[in-house]
Formats: C-alpha cells, sequence, structure tokens
C-alpha cells in the first residue's frame, strides 16, 4: 500500500505542475484546447481507452498502446481510477527532447502535435514525457513492411475542426472526459 | 499533410472522405440493450464505431463491448463458408462445402435421425446471442422436437421462472424513478448498463435512499450505497429473510397489503422468525446492526424497488429460493405491482417489454404438436418444466450419457458454446455419442472446432433484424456492411434450412421477411413502413398503470403473490419447499486455512462471457486471466500480486495471475471466466445444480487456494 500511496503522490505531483500551467495560460486568455478528465465520475471502465484505439487503428497485437489509458487504484479499501494522456503542455518537454523537430505545440488549437512522417522512431519523446503519455506505433509502409514511429493524443484536432468531439470524450459514458476549447 | 489526407486519417464523414455513418445495432451482449451504433464506413468497410444518438433506448451511449463491435466483426477466424469436416473429430480438417450440399446432409441426417428415433432424439440448441431465438423455436416445433434449449437455462430464466412461480409474470422490472429506497442486488450498472446507473444516481441526488448487496466493492458500491451489505458469496436467501425478520418484527410492514394481495404470509412469518439479526450475522458474515439499519432504511422510506443481476443470484445450489427471499421484500412491503416498486411486465417480441402486441407466442407456437415426449431436464427439474417451455439444458450432459428416458442423436447449435456450463469437458465427451452435431457461428469456435458441420452466421451489422425496445419503440434495421465472405443471417439459415427439410412449414420456408410480417400484423405498422423509416419507430402504446394485474388476480393459483407457493408444493415429495426457505451453499462448511469460496464470473467492463476476449483491443485491457485475492489472504499464503497462483477442487485445477485486491472479500476467491487457458468450469461438476431451477452453483465452489510452486 505504501508502494501505491508513494505512486499516486508522484502522478498528482506531476498532474499538477501540467495542471498548474493549463491554469496560467487560461488566466492569460491563451489559445489551448485540452481534455479534462474529471475523477469523481470516472469508474474505471475503459470506454476511452478503446474509443481511442478505434479511432486511432491502435493494434496492440504489434505492441501498440492507446494515446490514453486507465489505472486502477487502492486506497484504504477504496478504488480509484486515473485517466493520463498527453496533457498538451505549455512548454512540451518532448518537443524539447526530439532531434527532428517532428513535435510541435500548434498555435491555433494548442495542442502538441507529433508530425508521424517525418518522426523516425529515435524514441527520446518518449523517455522525456514524464506521464508516460507517447509511446511507439508500428505502421505499414506502401511495400508492408513496418515503420515505427513515435505516437501521441493529437486530441482528435480533426473531429474538433468538424464540430465534434474526440472520440475518448464522446465514447464516455459518465461524462467525466470534457474538452476544452479556447480558440 | 494535405486537408483531405489528414480528414481521411480523422476518419471525419463527408463527401470529401468519403466516409458515411450508418446506423446499426450493437449485438454482443443481451437483448434487454442492443444499443444504438453510429457505424463509420469507408469505402464498404467499418472504420470506426460510436453511440447513435438518436436512438431513443441508449441516447448515444455504448459500452467499452460494443466499441469493439469492429475488432469483433473483423476477427481473422471469422468462418468464411459452410465447413464439413473430413478427418476425425476435432482434428481440424475441414472442407469447404457450398450452402446446398451443407443443407443437404443437415436435413438428409436430421430427418433419418426423426425416423429411426423420433423427432426428440433431435435437440436445437441456442446459446449466444439470442436474437433468433423465436425463429429457432418455431423451427423446432416444426421439426416435432421438445428439445428446443438455450444457454438460458444457466442465465435469465431463472429470475423467469421465480416470477412466473410467485405471481404468474414472466418478469419484473423495478420503478427506479419513482422509488424511495433502492435495493441492488448484485446491481453493478457501470460496466454494462449505463442507463440504469444514470437513473440511480439522478434519483440519489433527489433524496432516494440506496442500499447495495455485493460481496465485493464495485463502482455501485462506492457511488451509491448509503449501506453496502457485503454477505459470503450465496448466502443472499439468509440475508433477505434476516431484513424480512426485522421488518416484521418492527411492524413495517404493509399488512393491508398483505391481507388482500398476498398468499402464505403466516407461513412465512413463522419461517422468517428464526432469522434474527444475530443469526443473520452468523449466517451471512452482515453484521447484525447493518442488517437493522437496511431493513429500517427500507421500511421508513418506501416504495421500494429492488433492482438485481439475475446470474449472481442465481448460480448457487439454493439460487431459485435465495432469489424469491429477495422478492418477497416486495411483496411484504407492499411493493409489488406499486409504482416506485416492482411492475410486472410481459415480453413483445424477443424478452423484450415493449408494449407491443407482436404475435411471437403464436408465431413460435402456431406448429406445435399436440404431444412430445418430455424435454431434456424435465425428468430431473420438473418445477422448471413445468413452467419453462424449453429443454433445462444442465441435463443433457446425464442424458446424453445414460440415454434415459431416450438417447439424443443431434444436436444443432446456434451460438453453442459447451464451455459455458460446469463440467464441461464432461459435455464435449458426452456430445461425442451424437450422431451429429452441426454449430453456426460468427468464428470457429472450441465448440466449432469438434463438430461436423459448421456454418457461418453474419454480425448485426451485416443483416437485417426485428428489434423492440420499452416504451414502444421498434426498429427493422438494414445491413451496414454486406454479410461478409459466405455468411448469412441466422433467421435466414434458420428459414432455408426449414425448407430444406420439407417440414412443411409455409411461414419459414417464405423467409424472415414473410415472418416479421406476420409476426407484427397486429401492430399500427408495416414492414415497409418500418423499413422506409430507415431508423427507430416510435408507436407509444398505452403505458401500464400500476396495480391492474394485481387487482384483477395474478396468474398464479390463488391470485396472489405467492410466498408459499401452490406450485413447488405439488413436488413437495421430491424435497422442493413452497417457502423461500435457506439452506447454506457448500462453501459455508469450509474449514482450514487453504479452503476459499471460489466465486466464478463476476464481470470486467471489457469482455463478456469468452466473446471478446478473441480480440487484441479487450485483452490489452485485460491482457491475461486473473484471480482476485484479498490483500490479508494474499498475505497469509504469501502470495504477491502478479505471482502465479493454482486453484484446485476434486475436479481438476488451474492456474492463474493473482491479482491482490480489496475489491474481493476475504476468504472468497474471484475468478473472471471464459478465458480459454484457465477455464474455471473445469473446476466445477456438472452435479452441483439447483434443484428447482436445474441452475448450476457456478458462484459458491470450495476451492483449494495455494501459491504456485515452479518447476
Amino acid at each position: 500500500m505504501d508502494r501505491m500511496k508513494e505512486s499516486r503522490r508522484e502522478e498528482d505531483r506531476r498532474e499538477e505542475v501540467c495542471g498548474r500551467e493549463h491554469k496560467e495560460e487560461e488566466q492569460n486568455g491563451k489559445g489551448q484546447g485540452r481534455i479534462e478528465w474529471h475523477r469523481e465520475f470516472c469508474v474505471g471502465c475503459r470506454a476511452c481507452v478503446v474509443a481511442c484505439m478505434d479511432q486511432n487503428d491502435i493494434r496492440p497485437e504489434y505492441g501498440e498502446q492507446a494515446f490514453c489509458k486507465v489505472t486502477e487504484e487502492e486506497n484504504e479499501g477504496r478504488l480509484f481510477w486515473r485517466f493520463t494522456s498527453c496533457r498538451h503542455c505549455r512548454d512540451p518537454v518532448c518537443a524539447a527532447a526530439c532531434p527532428k523537430g517532428c513535435i510541435e505545440k500548434d498555435s491555433k488549437t494548442g495542442m502538441v502535435l507529433l508530425n508521424e512522417e517525418i518522426c523516425d522512431g529515435c524514441g527520446r519523446c518518449i523517455e522525456a514525457c514524464p506521464l508516460h503519455a507517447i509511446s511507439f506505433l508500428k505502421r505499414e509502409k506502401d511495400d508492408l513492411s513496418l515503420r515505427v514511429t513515435a505516437g501521441k493524443c493529437d486530441g482528435c484536432t480533426e473531429r474538433i475542426f468538424a464540430g465534434m468531439e474526440p472520440a475518448c470524450v464522446r465514447a464516455c459514458p459518465m461524462k467525466a472526459l470534457t474538452m476544452t476549447t479556447i480558440f | 499533410m494535405e486537408k483531405q489526407k489528414r480528414q481521411i486519417k480523422g476518419k471525419i464523414p463527408g463527401e470529401r472522405t468519403g466516409i458515411e455513418i450508418r446506423h446499426g445495432i450493437c449485438d454482443i451482449c443481451c437483448p434487454s440493450f442492443h444499443c444504438g451504433l453510429n457505424v463509420y464506413v469507408k469505402d464498404e468497410r467499418i472504420i470506426k464505431v460510436e453511440g447513435m444518438e438518436a436512438h431513443p433506448a441508449s441516447h448515444g451511449r455504448i459500452c467499452t463491448k460494443g466499441l469493439m463491435n469492429r475488432q469483433y466483426i473483423y476477427r481473422e477466424d471469422r468462418i468464411k463458408t459452410p465447413l464439413k469436416r473430413i478427418g476425425p473429430r476435432g482434428s481440424g480438417q475441414w472442407k469447404a462445402i457450398s450452402w446446398e450440399e451443407a443443407y443437404g446432409e443437415i436435413a438428409g441426417k436430421l430427418l433419418e435421425i426423426r425416423r429411426r428415433d423420433g423427432p426428440e432424439a433431435v435437440m436445437f440448441d441456442s446459446g449466444y446471442t439470442k436474437w433468433y431465438r423465436p425463429f429457432l423455436h418455431r423451427l423446432a416445433n416444426s421439426f416435432g422436437t421438445p428439445n428446443y434449449g438455450t444457454e438460458s437455462s444457466n442465465c435469465m430464466f431463472s429470475t423467469f421462472l421465480n416470477w412466473l412461480v410467485t405471481t404468474g409474470a414472466a418478469m419484473c422490472r423495478s420503478d427506479t424513478a419513482h422509488s424511495g429506497v433502492f435495493l441492488g442486488w448484485a446491481f453493478n450498472p457501470y460496466y454494462s448498463r449505463d442507463l440504469a446507473a444514470d437513473v440511480a444516481e439522478q434519483r440519489k441526488k433527489s433524496g432516494m435512499k440506496v442500499i447495495i448487496v455485493d460481496p465485493r466493492i464495485t463502482p455501485a458500491s462506492q457511488r451509491l450505497a448509503d449501506i453496502h451489505l457485503r454477505p459470503r458469496v450465496g448466502t443472499d436467501g439468509a440475508l433477505a429473510l434476516g431484513i424480512a425478520h426485522v421488518l416484521i418484527r418492527e411492524q413495517m410492514v404493509d399488512t393491508e397489503y398483505i391481507k388482500s394481495y398476498v398468499f402464505g404470509y403466516e407461513e412465512y412469518k413463522r419461517y422468517v422468525q428464526k432469522f434474527t439479526p444475530e443469526e443473520t450475522e452468523n449466517l451471512t458474515g452482515v453484521p447484525a446492526g447493518q442488517v437493522v439499519e437496511a431493513a429500517r432504511l427500507i421500511g421508513k422510506n418506501l416504495p421500494l424497488s429492488i433492482c438485481e443481476s439475475a446470474a449472481p443470484i442465481a448460480h448457487h445450489q439454493n439460487g431459485f429460493q435465495n432469489y424469491r427471499a429477495i422478492m418477497a421484500l416486495s411483496a411484504i412491503t407492499g411493493c409489488f405491482d406499486r409504482e416506485g416498486g416492482q411492475i410486472p411486465i410481459s415480453f413483445s417480441y424477443n424478452y423484450q417489454a415493449a408494449g407491443l402486441p407482436v404475435r411471437q407466442e403464436e408465431f413460435i407456437n402456431e406448429r406445435k404438436p399436440k404431444q412430445m415426449a418430455p424435454a431434456v431436464g424435465s425428468g430431473r427439474f420438473p418445477l422448471w418444466s413445468r413452467f419453462i417451455d424449453e429443454a433445462q439444458t444442465n441435463d443433457l450432459i446425464r442424458q446424453l450419457e445414460t440415454g434415459i428416458p431416450y438417447p439424443v442423436k443431434a444436436i444443432v447449435g446456434f451460438g453453442l458454446n459447451y464451455r459455458i456450463g460446469p463440467g464441461d469437458e464432461q459435455l464435449k465427451k458426452a456430445m461425442m455419442n451424437a450422431e451429429l452435431l452441426v454449430n453456426t457461428d460468427l468464428f470457429l469456435t472450441d465448440t466449432c472446432k469438434f463438430c461436423d458441420i459448421v456454418l457461418p452466421a453474419c454480425s448485426s451489422l451485416e443483416r437485417s433484424e426485428l428489434k423492440v425496445w420499452g416504451g414502444g419503440h421498434i426498429w427493422y434495421t438494414e445491413p451496414v456492411i454486406a454479410p461478409m465472405y459466405q455468411s448469412k443471417s441466422d433467421v435466414e439459415i434458420i428459414c432455408e434450412l426449414a425448407k430444406a427439410m420439407g417440414l412443411g412449414d409455409s411461414l419459414l420456408e417464405a423467409g424472415p421477411e414473410a415472418c416479421y410480417r406476420e409476426l407484427i400484423r397486429d401492430l399500427p405498422v408495416t414492414l415497409e413502413e418500418l423499413k422506409a423509416a430507415k431508423g427507430p419507430v416510435s408507436l407509444e402504446p398505452e403505458p401500464y398503470v400500476p396495480g391492474t394485474w394485481r387487482k384483477q388476480g395474478l396468474k398464479t393459483e390463488s391470485g396472489k403473490f405467492e410466498l408459499y407457493s401452490l406450485a413447488i408444493e405439488k413436488y413437495r415429495e421430491i424435497g422442493l419447499e413452497p417457502l423461500p426457505v435457506y439452506i447454506p451453499p457448500k462453501t459455508e462448511m469450509l474449514s482450514g486455512e487453504r479452503w476459499f469460496r471460489l466465486c466464478s464470473s463476476p464481470r470486467i467492463p471489457g469482455a463478456l462471457h469468452s466473446r471478446l476476449h478473441g480480440i487484441s483491443w479487450s485483452r490489452a485491457l485485460h491482457p491475461e486471466p486473473v484471480v482476485d485475492i484479498h490483500p490479508e489472504d494474499a498475505e497469509r499464503l504469501g502470495i504477491t500480486e502478479g505471482e502465479m497462483v493454482e486453484l484446485s477442487t476434486e475436479k481438476g485445477s488451474i492456474c492463474m495471475k493473482a491479482s491482490v485486491t480489496c475489491k474481493a472479500d476475504q476468504g472468497c476467491v474471484y475468478v473472471y471466466h471464459g478465458y480459454p487457458e484457465a477455464d474455471v468450469n473445469t473446476l466445477i461438476g456438472p452435479e452441483m445444480t439447483d434443484p428447482y431451477s436445474g441452475f448450476p452453483a457456478f458462484r459458491s465452489i470450495p476451492v483449494q487456494v495455494r501459491k504456485k510452486v515452479q518447476e
């Protein structure tokens, strides 16, 4: 249990840092879109995770992972869940870590976007992200050989432009996920 | 990336991308839901699904499982053509054959068996899903066999049997929207019944009291419960009788109502005298104080509605009576057939109470022979056979093995899964005695693998079907995509098989659409109108006025809610008791530190039965079979999280990883089911059944638990 509490504190701390940045941005009125998770509504059903896999054609059999995850924790006889995905940080450490400049914070939406077309899968961003929100994708090239790149949540930017909610938000039966758009 | 390419990658519907949203229903779980789907289709291939906002029952929601439809439908082991076995059974040697050949082979053999051994030697057996069942039942009747059976012999029919015996109605719904207190017994809707969760949460906010009864900690126990009672598995009946004891002792029962509408109250009252709170604590593990508190919360906040989950209560040797003891609370508090309580319902079509006069009964029974042999299970489970017009399939092993009272020579399955019941390997062996084994499924399942002929069925998104929902909603769906490979809809297969056998059933022979026209003949809408609507249609039937049935007199012998069942009284000589008596499960007699109660089949959000374990999205959520064990039990046995644990009974043993969790109560281990690599049903013998319903005692099995020693 101590181990669990310790990891909880660590995760809380990371989230707090990201959350503070967002608050500051909101106060400054800077363009920022993000997916908010409301822990009091979450029941750990992981509909969000499956919706993410469906939206992004994630193939776990190839070692790919959804761009969000839900972990279960217990404390003093109660269950808790935690949703984690990219927080679209103000100064993304993943972007700083990328030697090829594949990751940029989109000025219009505030989403941190990864250009899979130029990514060569070096994995530096994956190591850099404190939330472990980036993972490898293995996608088929035209010649059917597999090409490894990093992959991450793009906030379903295209869906938002089309007036739709991100896949995970749309899928959550508890409405524990919401989309904040300030652009 | 250019815009069009980005939008295609983002799966944005529209002309630019060529992506279209079509509507269908999910058929992964049971007919009570069948939620509406928005299906994203590009180049006639499904690329994404989400909930359908305009759906009158599911309102845009779908669960974790429903979101897996795309992978489910495109599973690699879809059966592509009819298959005929060419090697020994189970050898995996198949020959692809045409539908005509398949029908010819099956029809020839079935007719030969009927001539030689009588129609009862053929069994039509339905597993999951259930959507085609009225058609299959009609086929069995047309063929002349009483042996139409379903996996509901293990699942929801225990509740039907209960309500039929006790009230004459097939089922009740809980009118939570008007309740003052809600008793959720094994109720955890968050993983599969979101809408029920929604109603309960909203009502709780406006003051409804909630009692959750569940040995486990669940989202429902955490989010809803004012009181969470945690009885040991299988002791539900004692807890319900204990609550009744307090309600009676403290004069919180509705004596006027009881006088008019309840039969056998005095005998029942005498029986519950011994279930004092202290005795109830001994029997169930629920502290006496909590029993009193729960009873008072009920008594002071009527009306009471009870919402249960059928299987967890039924899957014990005393499951039928435990269920009756729970529902007795509705009668003694005067809440049966009353606003805010239990409202009796009758089914319109395929287990759905839509309030619509669909001619299902007539359709099924039109060609039923006047005389038939007794169905499988009727000798051993006469109460079941008296009320349920189906074989009790849990007796199939015995009849296949012994041939008593007559041999079963052929089994024609639709979604049949031999692993669903206890003693599954014994059933498989017994099935080898049959001359013909046919199964119809989407996938080449473990059952299909040893059949003689296998037929490819299609999914709900590849077919048309008639579907109704509560509130009078009806939808004749259109296929979202064409059936894959050579697969066909189950009802098409049933109709064509009837034709191939030349049973003289002109309606089945005329095909599914003709059958649907007949089924909805009395509705104010035609099949053509339903087709043209291209979505759900609401027929707005007159809502039922609570109290109507009760005041007319219930369809029981006494005309009342029978706490003392006159129907069961006739079976006293074989040991059945008319009162909802309590008999402790075998797990209550355990001693020794390695003995545990084994409860099979709590639910996980991303799987149903074995149906989704075969796809990678589900496996990503639940990669391996695990057993839940309480932290103190784990510590005592020296087991840590993720270590391999061996569970053994006299029948066998399985190994799985330990999940050390407070979800489990002490002394009980919980095994998630349906994993072929750790099949919990091999630990359970087929003889542990409930004598009233014939249901297997999946959830109260004595088991030894130890850390797996690496060899």
